[in-house]
Formats: C-alpha cells, structure tokens, sequence
C-alpha cells in the first residue's frame, strides 16, 4: 500500500466520496451522451446549411447547447459533482468565472485591449 | 492525541463539519487549471476563426464540407445566381465560377441540376472522429462501473472496466495518430492546408489551430492511459479494495476530465 493508498485509508470517508447513482444510472447517462453525439452527427441538417456549405448561426448555436449539456451531464453524474461536496462544484465554477471574465475582458476590455468580434 | 484516537475523533464527527480529502481536492484544483488552458486554447481559436474573412474573400475559414473539384470542368450553372445542388446543399458560385478543379478521391460526387457533377469533401474525418467521440464516451462509463465495481469491494469488475478503458484510450490515440497520417498527407499541417483548399483560398491558420487543440488534448489522453496502466497493473495485483481506492477515484475524474474536454472540442473543431 502505497503513500496515496493510506492517505486515502484515513480519507476514504472524510466525504461522501462513495456517493453516486448505481450502475443503470451511468449506463444510462452513456447511452444519453451517445444517442445526442449521433443527433449531432448525422442531422440532416449538417449538410443543407444554405449558402456557402457554411453552418448556420443557429445550428452553431444547438450544436453548442448540446455539447454543453453533454459536458454538464458528465461533471454531474461521471464526475460526481452532483454527489459530491459543493467545494468542488465551487472549483469549477470558479474556473468558468474566471474565463468568462477573460472573455468579457477580451471581447469589451477597455484601453482599446478589446477585440472587435464583428467588426 | 494518538493518530487512532484523532480518526477516530475524525470520524465521530458530522460530515459537514470534516475536512476535504487535500489529494482530491487538489485534483479538482488542477482540473479547474486545466479548464483555464483550453478555454485559451478555444478562444484563441474563436478569434483566429472570427477574424477571417467570409467565403468567398481570400484566407476565409474552411467550412465542415468544402467544394474539392467539378469533374468535366466548370459546368453553365455556375454562370448563373447561384443554384441549388441536387436540392441538398447550395453554395455561392463567387468563388467557384472561374476555377477548374481537380477531383482527388475520396470525394463524394453531387449531381448538379444540370446533370454536371461537383466533389465534395469534409474537411476534416467527421464519421471517424465521431467513432473516437463514441469511444471515449465508452470508457467514461466504464471508468465510472469500475469505480462503482471497487467501491462494493468487486475487484474483478474493477479490473475488467479499467482494461476496457486502457484499450479504449490506446485505441483513441491509434485512431487519432492515424488521422494526423491521413490529413498531413493530404497537405495539412500546422503551416499550410491541402492544395485543393488552398486553391480556394481557404486560411492556413485553420491547420496551426486543429492541431494545437486536438493535439494537446491528445497528450492528455496519453498521460491518462500511462496512469491508467500504472493503476490497471495495481489494481490487477489487488491493491484497491472498497476501503482503499482513493486513485482510481482520482484517475476517474481526470479521465472524465478529457472526454469532457473533447465533448467541446469536437463540437467546435468538426462539427461547426
């Protein structure tokens, strides 16, 4: 038994880091995450984009919104974060806080540091 | 105090009130970093991508599906306004209308209104990387079984869902090394595109980002299946029980970490 092992041992319960859905749940979920893949994949939409074989804005937009729930659905059952302490939950959305931030800094930063996204 | 007693005295306590494991913590801390450096690479790349001028102009971003060639030369239809192409896809005939193109195969061929036939190509491998997306949601679920298998004290349901996951990760990266094969032949690479794109002007920093961001997350998938083996090879050898298994727990969420990664990714850098 390793260093990570035992230190372990001493936190195996210091959380609920046994916490989870039960197998069905997962499978579930996986299944889920595929059948939306293949929606994005093979939509007739794909290809009957309008002018210049280029995706439309509004495809861009479902094809994000999916992919974003996908993400959520595997942060909150895969990665526990719907079990587990909101401490974790609290890392991430830091995470996404902060580049947000850069976003808006990058997109409307002031000083003339700003990109002009559609300009 | 003995360190018996302060376990015991830790565990005696209410789960509000006890400290968070650090190593798991200090994962999360790490994947939180980790959202930070591909939300840069993202960005960059929605500004490289936004910065470009629209089709038809010069160093215009290349669209998911892209004209390859016109067999026979450039049919009458495109003397005309633009016209739709066996009523499935329409495109502007700017761009295309004073240019001959050769057809490289594979292409598919669409039949024109006019009985003419146009190549058309996917820029990128979308059928085969959506087979790698499918993988690798594949072994978030099996990772996530094994967890579960280990924390009921089945050993064996652990290692059977981590030599699912290690294959499926080797088999990912064969498949991605293989399309890097495939698509540097073809002419893209981190400073150019394939001729037959850049014969329509097509921008050159769409390689330099693809590869950058598929790339690293690539180097990703390679260190978790180096873990991964590690712990696979431990976890053969009946380290872990329902007790003890803290790092197959770590490794979960850093495995999950990438496929989620990739959900994004392939999303922006195929499908869109």
């Amino acid at each position: 038994m390793d260093a990570l092992d035992t230190h372990a041992a001493l936190d195996t319960h210091a959380d609920d880091s046994h916490a989870g859905a039960g197998n069905r749940t997962y499978i579930l979920i996986g299944v889920l995450l595929a059948v939306v893949t293949a929606f994005e994949v093979f939509a007739p939409g794909m290809i009957a984009q309008g002018d210049e074989l280029r995706p439309t804005a509004g495809l861009i937009f479902w094809l994000m919104l999916f992919a974003f729930v996908k993400a959520g659905l595997v942060a909150a059952f895969y990665m526990h974060l719907r079990y587990d302490s909101n401490w974790y939950t609290a890392v991430m959305a830091l995470a996404v806080f902060l580049i947000t931030y850069f976003l808006w800094l990058l997109t409307f930063g002031g000083s003339g540091f700003g990109f002009d996204w559609f300009g | 105090m003995t360190t018996s007693s302060a376990v015991s005295a830790q565990t005696a306590l209410p789960v509000s009130s006890r400290a968070l494991p650090a190593r798991k913590l200090a994962v999360w801390l790490f994947l939180g970093s980790e959202i930070l450096f591909f939300s840069a690479l993202i960005f960059t790349y929605i500004v490289v991508r936004l910065s470009a001028p629209p089709i038809p102009e010069e160093r215009a971003w290349p669209a998911p599906i892209e004209i390859q060639g016109i067999a026979g030369g450039v049919p009458p239809i495109f003397e005309g306004q633009r016209e739709k192409l066996a009523g499935v896809v329409t495109f502007s005939d700017l761009v295309y209308e004073h240019h001959e193109y050769e057809v490289v195969e594979p292409a598919a061929l669409m039949t024109l209104q006019d009985g003419s036939q146009l190549a058309v190509k996917g820029v990128l491998n979308i059928p085969l990387t959506a087979l790698n997306t499918f993988l690798l949601i594949l072994s978030s679920v099996a990772v996530v079984l094994a967890l579960n298998s280990i924390q009921k004290g089945d050993q064996k349901g652990l290692v059977r869902g981590l030599a699912v996951t290690l294959v499926i990760g080797i088999v990912f990266l064969s498949i991605q090394g293989y399309e890097y094969f495939v698509l540097s032949s073809e002419g893209l690479w981190f400073n150019s595109i394939p001729p037959w794109l850049e014969a329509s002007g097509r921008n050159v920093l769409f390689g330099t980002t693809f590869y950058a961001m598929t790339g690293f997350h690539g180097l990703h998938v390679f260190g978790g299946v180096v873990t991964l083996l590690m712990i696979f090879v431990k976890a053969v050898k009946g380290h872990y029980t329902a007790e003890v298994h803290e790092g197959v727990e770590l490794f979960g969420l850093y495995w999950h970490f990438v496929d989620l990664v990739w959900i994004i990714l392939f999303t922006i850098v195929y499908l869109i």
